[in-house]
């Protein structure tokens, strides 16, 4: 775009040099936002499930034979039980299987076919089978069953860690483009800083649920002593200091300036009708919504965010820990999901899970143990839902797709081709996809076609 | 005909009696029932000369309250309640010739049941509920369906509520429906019959039947299902169950919601379909409606400072509506007055000669298209204060210095780096005895991190925090995997103890260091079994971001190109494969040759775990047969021999220290101490911090546009509690409030540190490392963790506010000491004018001290070290 065509723009300019104070809005970018186009809108929410959520329970086999191999194995943890019930769906081919009962808010959208489910996916370096992990022939993943690793690779999409970057990130990065000169940030945790969401390019920039980025200590008797506190910031954080390293931390704190103005009317106008559980991941995806709500004044065409639920770690009392868990997790994800139709923007935000790992077939206890990979959520109205892709695993302690004798999980769909799926509907080129996802080149399915 | 016809009823009474016993020649009617407390007139028929009876019930004269009572003249009283014998005789014996007797029997019964009318008179096949009327309806009360009795519910004694089912073979038939007062002396009604007919056709019908709403809206709708006990539906709009995008979308409760814009054709079908039945549909048409915008106003800039007479532009922006006017007023003084200032209707706000009582007065912008849409904003009019020229730049040169080498100037420290100059300040602090680190076993996590927060506040060997603060940045290890003690104070140890030695020095112990060991998988790393390979994770780390980095660097750091213009990697994965196989062989202390975790001392070789093959990489080859102590030496020695090692470390230490863009020059002149001290030593950090803060660079204190660094969370805190002439407590508790500003104490997210050395300044092409952790969120966290340490004292942290209140009353004196203190003397006038205007707006010295300081740490001047 070339600004200087655009009368507005000048018109705008022209007004805003007249006086310093009004330069908020110009240090967002909204200028180019206020003649960009609102169409093109995309958004990918990762729900990242901390502590490995078990995907066992998450979607059961109802085929009568693998359920009975399921049963026999889960043992203590086999559903139905107390705590979770089963919900019986279908993929599109008639296979029966049954979620648990904790996701039934969202279950209705997988009848709706808006909800998928990505079976066994996890951290990879290439195709790998039991034979070949027991003999140690192919390449693996460094410190495999590590929270503290394995967080960061699933993040990075990077099977040692390395890189210092996240793939959403990386994929923000490749996307930077077409946020034209909004620099509102358009990778944003809000679940601290993330790895996520660090590109080479993009900042993780993190906002917390309910907080406006109201700067304390600018209240003062009477008002007009806080109206020159305030003008007085404003002035001190335009006034050119001829320095490029001042100048750019002073735009960080105009941005705040005008973000707070803007997350301050979150509500105004007509809110958002949606409403969302009083949970900590009701609230991240709450105020997802509503940075998504706000696209047009902020000109993101593209962005990406990263929400947390943790407790996942389920060592112990894992069958009514993890039934809540996941009714917290639905419940949340049914109301961003309304809420992005009521939006009509259904079809523009996929949401999805992540976690470091999934979990043990066989119980200890009444818990289980770290495994590898697991089956995870897809949801948006772009989503091909109502169906299994991937490929549900062999239930079977030693079987071939048991990476020792307890059930862990060899995944049989890795990381990189699950965010290569998303990145590649977002609109990163499929050229661009071994950049963002380095070893996608060892599979040979780049799109597991979940979306579309 | 009246005596005749007495006569023929004698007879044949006469003859049944005489049939039965021949005994009994008095006759007595009539029998039957007699409802509780009701009486019956019954006569004696004595064919004798005298007629006169004595009546008895059951036995006994006249009766009894029992079974009932009976007059002389055979009027029988049924008794109140029910006997439990209810068929009571009542006799008439002669009193002429008392073997002469004639008796009835009645039956005492409960008040009957009476049926009238039932509702409805006809049902469809299938369960149906029916309401009586009726008289005498008691809890005791069954209607009976047929020969079926159904659940009844009284409802009064005139009316019951039955619930049956009817069945098929029913249909077309009447069924008789009685009531049967049950129990004792209970009766039975008379008949009413119910229609059975065929089911009824099932039907939906959905309210509201027509709506119209604007675009995003909602619009609850709700169906009723009759003719089936079903009654769930799905929803669904212009044939889609649960709608789309495009022509809205509805919930299974049947919320729907009208689509972002109007369809095309507008009008849509919402439709309730019965699951039962899917043959039954109601619907209802939905007219969309452009989206409803709010008419919103706002005007900008929302305060303005001026001096009387002067004036200050206002612009109004518009939206919701296609007419933008508005029109301005003062204190709702339209078009304001000289009194409160004049305003045009451009939004030109002209103050008033002047200045008015109150000083601020309200401009209101409101939207001709909808008046009660306003924006307002404060304009205060003063006379512009004198805010003062300073006091020079006397302490900028310590103090700029102090930022490099220490966490900043104390007043303390100031006079005394200005007392002896930089060379003994430097010379002082590398000969100045260590701050113990200490180890208590039973030391919580979060106690190491606040120890270490109060020793980088408050440690008199300054250079030596700063150096390994400096350090840590580039070999790290984190609290979120090293979560004991044990596990990351040994290598605070080693950072610390090393800081003014050799870089080579410092790569050995931390390579053999167990908290390393555990941080990056060192520890218990096995020569592996043929075809497999040894863990790489240290391997790589120690390559990418300990010694040589990615890329060929020149001296002066930058990138060495090849002949396609691009960077040329400095090793491949064979070259981490073979540095792996290199660290076989090392486990935790303890007897075996794998022990578990030990963190009491550094890892220990065990040569029957090391590969002995022969290794190759980056030129260097180390010979089959070596020992495992050997080959790490052999291989630490390699790398740090690598010409990248002087410009990747000079770097990155440069950025840590001084500034994120150091010209090529400075970095080379570094690399040149780096690779040889002056007395041919290479790696002595010593030298190389020396360099660093003498440099020429460093020591310019007029900065160039591209200088400085932001400073990270910590030492930005740190740095202003020690101009405060304050510190961290040592039982501080702010490592959460670090960790929500992206600098966890000790804990950075990965081996990458909380932030890269290398990333930039967005949309720059400037290095601006700590920007990675500097976001709109984090510089509000840091605004207001700055508001709580100058509002309000904390047990956290020490800092002293005397200096500046002594001079709270005296404008110009208290932003000296801000200038002085933050700023080293370097606030620009216009920055002197804006906290001068702000200061006096104040309404207590408190105030204006706070309002001083506050507004100079938000400002970029001291968010940056230059």
């Amino acid at each position: 775009m070339n600004d200087n065509h655009n009368p507005s723009r000048r018109r705008f300019l022209r007004t805003a040099s007249t006086f310093a104070a009004v330069a908020g809005l110009s240090q967002l970018g909204l200028i180019n936002a206020l003649a960009q186009s609102a169409s093109g809108y995309k958004a990918l929410v990762c729900i990242f499930l901390m502590g490995g959520n078990d995907g066992h329970n998450v979607i059961v086999p109802q085929t009568p034979s693998v359920y009975n191999a399921y049963k026999a194995i889960r043992g203590s943890l086999a559903l139905p039980d107390v705590s979770a019930k089963l919900l019986p769906v279908f993929t599109q081919d008639g296979t029966p299987y049954a979620l648990n009962d904790g996701l039934t808010a969202i279950d209705s959208l997988w009848a709706q076919q808006k909800l998928a489910v990505v079976a066994n996916v996890g951290m990879l370096v290439q195709p790998t089978t039991r034979q070949q992990y027991l003999a140690g022939t192919v390449t693996v993943p460094t410190n495999l069953f590590s929270h503290s690793d394995q967080i960061i690779q699933m993040q990075a999409a990077n099977p040692n860690g390395s890189g210092g970057t996240g793939w959403a990130g990386r994929v923000a990065d490749a996307m930077q483009p077409l946020n034209g000169a909004s620099s509102f940030p358009p990778s944003i945790s809000m679940a601290g800083s993330a790895l996520f969401c660090t590109g080479n390019i993009v900042q993780s920039a993190s906002l917390i649920p309910g907080f406006d980025l109201s700067l304390d200590g600018m209240t003062a008797w009477p008002a007009s002593a806080a109206a020159a506190k305030a003008q007085a910031l404003q002035e001190i954080i335009t006034l050119d200091s001829g320095m490029a390293v001042v100048q750019a931390a002073n735009k960080v704190r105009q941005d705040a300036l005008t973000l707070n103005g803007l997350l301050k009317n979150l509500n105004a106008g007509t809110p958002l009708a949606t409403q969302f559980p009083q949970t900590g991941i009701g609230q991240q995806l709450r105020q997802v919504a509503q940075i998504i709500r706000l696209r047009a004044s902020t000109g993101m065409s593209r962005q990406v965010f990263f929400c947390a639920l943790g407790g996942f770690d389920t060592h112990s009392s894992q069958s009514w820990a993890q039934w809540d868990l996941l009714k917290q997790l639905s419940a949340a994800m049914a109301a961003l999901y309304n809420a992005t139709a009521e939006m009509g923007v259904a079809d523009q935000v996929t949401t999805f899970t992540q976690s470091e790992f999934g979990r043990t077939l066989q119980p200890s206890g009444s818990g289980s143990d770290h495994g590898w990979g697991s089956h995870h959520l897809v949801m948006g109205d772009a989503v091909r839902g109502g169906d299994l892709y991937g490929t549900f695993p062999t239930l079977a302690l030693g079987g071939p797709d048991d990476a020792n004798n307890r059930g862990v999980l060899i995944p049989t769909t890795s990381i990189d081709q699950y965010g290569a799926t998303m990145a590649k509907w977002f609109g990163v080129s499929p050229a661009t996809l071994p950049q963002i996802f380095p070893n996608l080149v060892n599979f040979p399915i780049t799109d597991l076609g979940f979306l579309g | 005909m009246k005596r005749l016809r007495t006569a023929v009823m004698f007879l044949i009474i006469n003859v049944l009696m005489v049939s039965t016993s021949m005994a009994q020649q008095i006759t007595v009617y009539s029998s039957g029932n007699v409802a509780i407390g009701q009486t019956r007139q019954l006569t004696a028929y004595v064919p004798l000369v005298v007629s006169t009876v004595n009546w008895s019930v059951n036995g006994v004269i006249g009766g009894n309250t029992t079974s009932g009572t009976v007059s002389t003249t055979g009027l029988y009283q049924a008794p109140a309640v029910v006997p439990v014998n209810n068929a009571v005789s009542v006799q008439a014996t002669s009193t002429a010739d008392p073997t002469k007797f004639g008796a009835v029997t009645l039956t005492i019964t409960q008040p009957p049941v009476q049926l009238w009318s039932i509702s409805p008179t006809s049902t469809p096949v299938g369960s149906f509920t029916i309401r009586l009327n009726g008289s005498n309806f008691g809890p005791n009360s069954v209607v009976n369906f047929g020969d079926v009795a159904l659940a009844t519910t009284l409802l009064s004694p005139t009316g019951l509520r039955a619930t049956g089912t009817a069945t098929a073979a029913q249909v077309g038939t009447k069924v008789p429906i009685t009531v049967t007062n049950t129990g004792l002396g209970g009766t039975t009604s008379s008949v009413v019959k119910l229609s059975v007919t065929a089911a009824a056709p099932v039907t939906v019908n959905v309210t509201p039947a027509t709506a119209a709403i604007p675009a995003a809206t909602t619009q609850q709708f709700s169906a009723t299902v009759t003719g089936s006990t079903n009654t769930e539906v799905m929803w669904s709009v212009n044939g889609t169950t649960g709608g789309n995008a495009t022509v809205g979308t509805i919930s299974s409760t049947g919320l729907y919601t009208a689509p972002a814009t109007v369809p095309n054709p507008n009008g849509v079908t919402v439709q309730a379909t019965s699951v039962a039945t899917t043959s039954a549909v109601g619907a209802a048409t939905v007219t969309i409606q452009p989206p409803a915008t709010p008419v919103v106003v706002t005007l900008t800039p929302t305060t303005a400072m001026l001096t009387p007479g002067a004036t200050q532009q206002f612009s109004a922006t518009v939206t919701g509506s296609a007419n933008t006017a508005v029109t301005w007023s003062v204190n709702n003084i339209a078009g304001g007055n000289a009194t409160v200032g004049a305003i045009s209707t451009a939004g030109l706000y002209a103050a008033p000669s002047v200045a008015p009582n109150p000083a601020s007065v309200t401009i209101r912008a409101a939207s001709v298209a909808n008046p009660s849409s306003s924006a307002i904003a404060t304009a205060s009019i003063a006379g512009a204060p004198d805010p003062g020229t300073g006091q020079g730049t006397s302490n900028l040169s310590a103090a700029r210095f102090l930022e490099q080498a220490a966490f900043g100037p104390t007043p303390a420290e100031l006079t005394h780096v200005k007392q002896v100059g930089f060379d003994a300040w430097l010379n002082e602090q590398f000969n100045a005895p260590e701050t113990p680190i200490l180890n208590p076993g039973n030391m919580s996590s979060g106690a190491v991190q606040s120890q270490y927060l109060n020793r980088l506040s408050q440690a008199s060997d300054q250079l030596r925090q700063r150096v390994a603060y400096a350090l840590s940045r580039i070999i790290v290890i984190s609290m979120n995997k090293n979560i004991y003690p044990d596990e990351i104070v040994p290598y605070l140890q080693i950072l610390s103890k090393n800081a003014f030695g050799n870089y080579f020095t410092l790569l050995g112990e931390i390579s053999t260091s167990s908290q390393m060991g555990k941080y990056l998988d060192l520890a218990n790393s096995n020569k592996p079994n043929p075809g497999g390979g040894a863990n790489e994770n240290y391997a790589r780390e120690l390559l990418q971001l300990f010694t040589i980095g990615l890329y060929m660097l020149n001296p002066d750091g930058s990138l060495q190109l090849n002949g396609q213009g691009q960077p040329i990697p400095t090793y491949d994965q064979a070259t981490i494969q073979q540095v792996a196989l290199a660290f076989t062989g090392w486990t935790y202390p303890g007897a075996g040759n794998n022990n578990w975790e030990n963190f009491s001392g550094p890892l220990q070789p065990r040569d029957v775990n090391h590969d002995t093959r022969q290794k190759n990489f980056l030129g260097c080859t180390l010979p089959e047969g070596q020992t495992t102590t050997q080959d790490m030496d052999d291989t630490l020695y390699c790398l740090f021999n690598h010409p990248n090692v002087g410009p990747f470390i000079a770097t990155r230490l440069i950025r840590s220290m001084v500034t994120s863009n150091p010209s090529p020059a400075y970095i080379q002149r570094i690399t040149a101490v780096f690779n040889n001290n002056g007395v041919g030593v290479r790696g002595d950090l010593r030298a190389v911090i020396k360099a660093i803060l003498t440099d020429v660079e460093a020591r310019n204190d007029a900065a160039p546009a591209t200088a400085g660094r932001l400073k990270d969370p910590i030492f930005h805190i740190v740095s202003f509690v020690r101009a405060l002439n304050g510190s961290l407590t040592p039982n501080n508790g702010l490592s959460w409030m670090f960790s929500r500003m992206g600098e966890a104490p000790l804990t950075p997210p990965s081996v990458f540190s909380f932030y890269s050395p290398l990333y930039r300044i967005p949309k720059s092409p400037l290095f601006g490392p700590e920007f990675q952790i500097y976001t709109p969120t984090e510089s509000v966290l840091r605004g207001n963790l700055f508001w709580a340490l100058i509002s309000n004292p904390s047990s956290d942290f020490t800092l002293d506010l005397s200096p500046f209140n002594a001079v709270a009353g005296n404008t110009t004196q208290l932003i000296d000491a801000v200038d002085q203190a933050l700023l080293y003397g370097r606030m620009p006038p216009q920055m002197r004018q804006s906290l001068a205007t702000a200061i006096v707006a104040q309404s207590s010295n408190t105030s204006r001290v706070q309002t001083a300081l506050y507004l100079a740490v938000l400002s970029g001047l001291f968010a940056v070290q230059y």
